[in-house]
């Protein structure tokens, strides 16, 4: 019995933890522009971050050591270094975003401006990655995020011509009045939002914090499996609440409150209520797992004690760099630049910076000497194999498109 | 590098900083089309979320703080907008053209600026009129944009 509930645990957090600020910005422009037409770009992240999840993770339970730990001992500290420095600043700047998105969520209810919220939020996110324990960081926003299942309900509300959304779904077909250039962007974009890379840092650095064993790898394969896939359909639910609310009106999301406003018009207060709960939720969760994560990363890189298993006496440099990265992130939010901007870069950067995060993980997973009789398997392989070629592609192809269409304009 | 040449570089590079900073941005007449249009479209969509939001209001469907956060951030953008489009150099021949988007920004602006002030002191007898005016006004912006055949006109 607890074995099951464990299992919907999981299960429940990773949907409710699927959906961050990035996700939240991205699937709300994307779908008041181009419909569900780009709902392909999130399924394929989504088979992506799946894959390469499912692989980090056995990963942290096979050998019981997370990414950045096996990355320099594997490719070497040139690699190594490579690795941690693309990563960790999508990381960091991922990190600032959601900080941004925890005071955007904050103003909606107490009107005060965001800029002014920031230090406060800052505090209290560094608090909680100091004193919280693992579990309840973990779940506690995980559950919380739930919340944005009002999405799908709004949808339903919204009585849509389900067959019409297919379609245009099932097609891929672009709006008329929007260039290609663009649709590619956003596409990428999307991309970047499912794969961001800091999920997997988390994910495996998560599984050494919980002590998984092999044992415990069908548990983490649920909640990969059924989780994530299911997480990715609140995404997909947002870009069909944006469509059928925005598009028709010709607004173009530029902040939280249009993300949010669709489930209002669907609706009402009680329904804007719940989504604002979940706005709080997935982008503290966000911001607490994001934080970990540049720590994780430097930490693991050096060799030092790293995680929240540790007392934090024990891992000073981790708590350090984690607490310099808050500093940094509220620094950079008090200069007054827009949280929403800097989400718009990160999910392009992102996607630059996937194939340093992917490449180790591939190849770490199909090394016998770590993994054994668990070894990427010839699927694993084909499939890892294929969206490696995908990202790569992505990742050249982020920043030209982010010049010539002028972010997406 | 001799320490007298790169100081010799440094004050090159940072005249010419200064230098350029000050210059206005001077498009070509396609440049200036297509950031006209933007300028056009996204006050558009500024005007189109306050009106959204404004309708939610008066059905009571919306928090008041949700509402005054939205007129104001879209104010602000929109705000935002007109001053960047407002520092360009046009095209002579764009003299005309330039006047007429400055003005639709501008009056757009003000539109913006009235309704957040409506929603803050919850004016709510003003709230029918300025939800017309706003459709109003963004279709007279989605008009500008087609005239303007910018980008995606």
């Amino acid at each position: 019995m607890k074995k099951y509930i464990q299992v919907a645990l999981g299960i429940l957090t990773a949907i409710g933890g699927f959906v961050d600020i990035g996700d939240l910005v991205t699937n709300a422009q994307v779908g008041a522009r181009f419909g569900t037409s780009l709902v392909w770009s999130t399924l394929v992240g989504l088979v992506g971050i799946c894959l390469f999840a499912e692989m980090s993770g056995r990963v942290a339970a096979v050998s019981g050591r997370a990414t950045f730990d096996l990355v320099r001992e594997r490719l070497g500290p040139r690699f190594g270094m490579l690795n941690l420095v693309g990563s960790m600043l999508v990381t960091l700047l991922t990190y600032i975003a959601e900080i941004g998105g925890v005071a955007l969520s904050l103003e909606l209810v107490s009107s005060v401006q965001h800029v002014l919220i920031v230090p406060f939020v800052a505090l209290v996110v560094w608090l909680v990655l100091w004193r919280a324990k693992f579990n309840l960081i973990e779940n506690a926003f995980g559950i919380l995020g739930l919340a944005l299942i009002v999405f799908a309900v709004a949808v339903w509300q919204l009585a849509p011509d389900w067959g019409s959304l297919a379609h245009q779904a099932a097609t891929a077909a672009k709006p008329h009045d929007e260039l290609w250039s663009t649709y590619w962007y956003y596409a990428v974009a999307l991309f970047g939002a499912a794969m961001t890379p800091y999920e997997v840092f988390f994910f495996s650095s998560g599984g050494v914090e919980e002590k998984w064993s092999t044992e415990d790898i069908g548990v983490m394969r649920a909640n990969v499996f059924i989780g994530f896939p299911l997480g990715g359909l609140l995404s997909i639910a947002i870009v069909a609440a944006a469509w059928l609310t925005l598009g028709p009106l010709g607004v173009s999301v530029g902040s939280l409150d249009q993300v949010g406003l669709p489930v209002a018009v669907a609706m009402g207060k009680i329904g804007l209520a719940i989504v604002i709960v979940g706005f709080f939720a997935a982008t503290f969760g966000a911001a607490c797992e994001t934080g970990l994560s540049v720590g994780y990363s430097i930490s693991q890189y050096l060799g030092t004690q790293w995680g929240k298993f540790v007392r934090p006496d024990k891992a000073t440099f981790f708590h350090l760099v984690v607490g310099l990265s808050t500093v940094i992130a509220a620094g950079v939010l008090l200069t007054g630049v827009d949280p929403i901007k800097v989400t718009e870069v990160s999910v392009v950067f992102s996607a630059v910076a996937l194939p340093l995060t992917y490449f180790p993980i591939l190849v770490v997973a199909n090394d016998p000497d770590y993994m054994g009789e668990h070894v990427n398997g010839p699927v694993a392989n084909a499939l890892g194999t294929v969206m490696l070629v995908l990202v790569l592609v992505a990742s050249i192809a982020a920043i030209p498109l982010m010049i010539w269409t002028g972010m997406g304009r | 590098m001799h320490r007298p040449a790169s100081l010799l570089l440094l004050a090159v590079a940072l005249t010419l900083a200064s230098a350029t900073a000050c210059e206005p941005a001077q498009p070509d007449h396609e440049d200036w089309r297509d950031d006209a249009y933007y300028a056009v479209s996204d006050t558009s969509s500024d005007m189109a979320a306050a009106y959204a939001v404004l309708r939610q209001l008066e059905r009571d469907r919306v928090m008041g703080n949700f509402a005054q956060v939205s007129l104001v951030t879209a104010e602000e953008h929109a705000g935002k907008v007109a001053d960047r489009f407002g520092a360009e150099q046009q095209p002579e021949a764009d003299d005309a053209r330039q006047h007429r988007v400055e003005e639709a920004l501008s009056s757009a602006g003000d539109l913006l600026t009235a309704t957040r002030e409506a929603v803050v002191r919850r004016n709510r007898s003003a709230y029918p009129g300025l939800a017309s005016r706003l459709t109003q006004t963004r279709r007279a912006l989605d008009r500008l944009a087609t005239d303007l055949g910018g980008v995606r006109g």
